[in-house]
């Protein structure tokens, strides 16, 4: 993750174009791109040994993720999630603290965003969507708070504690829409329908693309910006790389690990209320795709960059309306999609291995 | 006639960046049965050198002929192949596995038979004069023993050649001796060492012969015997340089305490000697040192006045202190990779770390990339920080250049008290000289300077006062004409004050 010093504060297209050589150079961006091909050619290999041409299954395959105004709108609705809960784990992750809790996060924004949409009075209108929006995120950051201050006062593993509490939060949807919020007379476990006033407005027509997309792009710039030129960002890396010198320079810390934990709770947080908001318009019991853990793939193939993790979410994103399409259109299971998300990591394991034996890295 | 060498270097270029070649035209030759010392100034491209030999960085041209024979080594592995050994810097051990795991970890398959009982191990280890048990988890093992790991790692591979990039900067006085005896007796049982150091009292001592690299372009190449401290020195650096130029005082006498410690205990530990009832008092305008073997209370003085610890017992008062109570302090750690530098931030970054959410640096939180540039850039000339640029890492920088970033920091800081522990540490001689007269000159100029390192000379050279440390006690307190016999004799508990 070394970096050369960035030059100004404008986001302009020399500077990230010059940001993306930067990484080129050493040869990173390289690697994934070798990961991404490998998998995409490995995954029409397998399709073809199941019997599909591989030259049809890629057409399908595209025109269901960019084909059309529908399709990249249903690419951008995949994307968003993973985009989301992959910029909470990098900026944890930053700031050295695993946090692999981003799913259990994101499952308790789905509850704050849910408990004021379908509470409060209808008649506040379209103050209860940033209302929700908020309360979403504040019970994400909560969730993320919890293994940090264990980490900092009790001494625990943050990998272990964020792990298992993804669980006591997937339960906890479970048990509020199979009885608290499940409406009087239904028999299905999700909770009543949002306030209209608090869904995410739509923003392209024929499409069910919702505001979502646009909040997690712009919270990928604020990030970057957040991480390269403010003194907040330049500590909590100082922190991350070398807690033993940043300690030594009087860096406070456990304020960092609360800070980044609290802000990496509310991004995963946000996410969830996000989907609730935009795309389900109730809570559901597994909503989620396992949205947390593919952000850590993301985040982790993106470079632990923001940028980086949009490029890598909008591969995840097509690869999950592609692959939908060819079910749909040749009958092949949807699951090849897990293979197709899967196999980027396992190469670039591989590829990133091999150079460090040569002694390359 | 002399043997002809069993290794040789043929006029070997090398650049990592295009237009900056680290070396150029390098033709040397390492013979079996010699202590071959390789000596430069910080950066001139020793460890460059040794990397290109063992296949971990390749020549641009030249190559290396073994025995007469061309060969070519893409990686490590080449090298050990050629029956090349290493012993790097910065150890390559698995700190969670004991010695006799390391060791058959890196055995060839066919000899891992034969170290499969301790016993063997051990009676092994003992033939090359190196006494070690083989149970031991690595981690828990002093710098010294893991170094002899990594020493038999390489004779276990059947190394003729051993490589060693600056082993003495680990070792204490003591060590350093056992070590050199170990290196005669590898040599002499028929294989061709080669060492690079900082130490001119050691290539005499133990060096047979020695090549000077400058700036990438070797200088001269030849037998030790003969030669003075201050020929291989003029041609490390260019010109002459005075190794025992006077650091004297201002004559001015020292002002107030700038930092006080009373009565200050920590509980000893297995592995520290911990405090007892320290009192001590540095003044403006004065160096204060610390002499004592290592671990009898340096680390644990260090860590106290950087705040780092709290002692048990006791107070720190420093004229200036942070909100939290840490002194202000320009602090010069012991491990600078751990504790000095952000490997992988910019160098610019690292050389204001300290100060980097202040003005002019920062304005309403945000980074003023353009001051931070540029007071960098003026720190980088004023130390001689040889980095192409202040935006690459420090992790690309040679050991001395990195060093001087750390203490860049600490004489910038606009702190009253300076603390430095092994300053000098991995520094060429030029630039210990110039780490010992910026610090004469900080105190000279009012700073308080606690100056904590293992190397009694340049205690006795710069020092106003120097306190003794025996197992956690100061145990004496002489002046500035004080014999060495004196400090020598308290350093071992041998006389109390
Ligand atoms: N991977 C790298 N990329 C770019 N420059 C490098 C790299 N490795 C070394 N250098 C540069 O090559 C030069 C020589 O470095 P080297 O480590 O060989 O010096 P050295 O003689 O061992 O110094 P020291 O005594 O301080 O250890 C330095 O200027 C260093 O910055
Ligand atoms: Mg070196």
């Amino acid at each position: 993750m070394s970096e050369e010093a960035k030059p100004g504060l404008e986001m302009n297209w020399r500077a990230v174009i010059a940001a993306w050589l930067r990484g080129m150079a050493r040869g990173y961006a390289v690697v994934v791109l070798l990961a991404f091909g490998g998998s995409l050619v490995i995954g029409l290999a397998i399709l073809a040994a199941l019997g599909v041409s591989p030259g049809q299954a890629a057409q399908v395959m595209l025109s269901g993720a960019f084909g059309s105004r529908m399709a990249i709108g249903d690419t951008l609705i995949f994307m968003t999630p993973r985009l989301m809960t992959a910029l909470a784990a990098l900026i944890a992750i930053r700031c050295g603290f695993y946090n692999l809790g981003g799913e259990g996060q994101l499952q308790l924004g789905a509850i704050g965003a849910v408990l004021p949409a379908t509470m409060l009075p209808p008649s506040w209108g379209h103050l209860l969507l940033p209302l929700s929006l908020l309360s979403g995120a504040v019970f994400g950051a909560v969730w993320g708070l919890i293994p940090a201050a264990l980490k900092l006062w009790r001494g625990t593993n943050e990998i272990i504690v964020t792990l298992m509490m993804n669980f006591i939060g997937i339960y906890l949807v479970k048990y509020l829409v199979e009885g608290p919020l499940q409406p009087a007379g239904s028999n299905f476990n999700m909770s009543a329908q949002v306030a209209s006033g608090a869904r995410l407005p739509l923003l392209l027509a024929g499409t069910q693309l919702h505001l979502g997309v646009v909040l997690a792009l712009v919270l990928a710039a604020a990030l970057w910006a957040l991480l390269y030129h403010t003194t907040y960002g330049v500590k909590l890396r100082a922190a991350g790389l070398s807690p033993r010198a940043a300690r030594l320079q009087g860096m406070p810390l456990s304020r960092l690990i609360l800070s980044s934990m609290g802000i990496s709770g509310a991004i995963a947080g946000l996410g969830g209320a996000i989907e609730v908001l935009g795309v389900q318009y109730r809570l559901i019991e597994g909503f989620s795709s396992d949205f947390g853990f593919d952000g850590l793939a993301v985040a982790l193939l993106g470079g632990l960059e923001p940028l980086g993790s949009v490029v890598v979410a909008l591969y995840f994103g097509a690869i999950n309306s592609g692959t939908i399409a060819l079910q749909s259109v040749l009958s092949i299971p949807a699951a090849i999609a897990l293979v197709l998300s899967g196999l980027p990591i396992v190469l670039l394991a591989v590829i990133q291995g091999y150079r460090f034996m040569k002694g390359r890295i | 006639m002399k043997a002809k060498p069993f290794l040789a270097l043929t006029a070997v270029t090398k650049s990592f960046v295009p237009g900056f070649p680290v070396l150029q035209d390098v033709s040397l030759g390492f013979r079996k049965g010699e202590v071959h010392a390789i000596l430069g100034e910080n950066g001139a491209g020793k460890s460059t050198l040794l990397n290109i030999l063992f296949g971990m960085h390749q020549a641009d041209a030249g190559g290396i002929l073994l025995a007469g024979r061309e060969v070519v080594h893409h990686s490590p592995a080449d090298a050990i192949a050629n029956r090349i050994g290493m012993v790097h810097q910065h150890f390559k051990l698995v700190r969670s596995f004991t010695v006799a795991e390391n060791l058959r970890l890196a055995a060839p398959p066919a000899i891992r038979p034969s170290l499969r009982r301790h016993a063997d191990i051990a009676r092994l280890a003992k033939g090359f004069g190196l006494d070690i048990d083989p149970r031991a988890v690595v981690a828990s093992l002093p710098l010294s023993m893991q170094q002899r790991v990594e020493i038999l790692k390489a004779l276990i591979n059947q190394a003729e050649l051993i490589l060693f990039d600056e082993p003495t900067t680990i070792l204490n006085p003591a060590e350093i001796e056992a070590f050199y005896a170990v290196l005669r007796q590898i040599a002499a049982e028929g294989r061709a060492v080669v060492v690079v150091t900082h130490h001119l009292n050691e290539v005499i001592a133990h060096a047979q012969h020695a090549s000077v690299i400058r700036r990438g372009q070797l200088i001269s190449s030849g037998p030790v015997a003969g030669r003075a401290r201050e020929d291989f020195v003029r041609e490390m650096v260019g010109h002459e340089v005075d190794l025992s130029a006077p650091l004297p005082n201002s004559g001015l006498g020292r002002g107030a305490a700038e930092l006080s410690l009373r009565d200050v205990t920590l509980a000893p530990t297995p592995s520290s000697s911990g405090l007892k009832h320290m009192s001590l008092d540095v003044h403006a305008g004065e160096v204060v040192g610390i002499a004592g073997v290592e671990g009898n209370g340096q680390r644990e003085l260090f860590d106290i006045v950087a705040g780092l610890r709290r002692p048990d017992a006791g107070s720190v008062q420093a004229r200036r202190q942070h909100a939290d109570g840490r002194p202000v302090a320009g602090l010069v750690p012991e491990d600078r990779h751990q504790e000095g530098l952000v490997l992988d931030l910019p160098v610019s970054v690292n050389l204001l770390l300290n100060k980097i959410g202040e003005a002019p640096y920062a304005r309403g939180g945000r980074l003023m990339h353009g001051k931070i540039t540029a007071q960098a850039e003026r720190m980088r000339a004023d130390s001689d920080v040889r980095a192409r640029s202040v935006h690459v890492t420090p992790r690309i920088l040679s050991g001395g250049n990195q060093q001087k970033i750390v203490l860049a920091r600490a004489l910038n800081e606009d702190a009253a008290i300076v603390v430095v522990y092994q300053p000098t540490r991995g520094l060429d001689v030029a630039a210990s000289e110039e780490v010992l007269r910026r610090l004469r000159a900080a105190a000279n100029a009012g700073k308080a300077v606690l100056f904590i390192s293992s190397n009694l000379d340049e205690i006795m050279r710069i020092s106003d006062r120097i306190v003794i440390f025996y197992a956690g006690q100061a145990v004496g307190e002489v002046g500035r004409d004080a014999s060495r016999a004196a400090v020598g004799a308290l350093m071992t508990g041998g006389a109390h004050a």
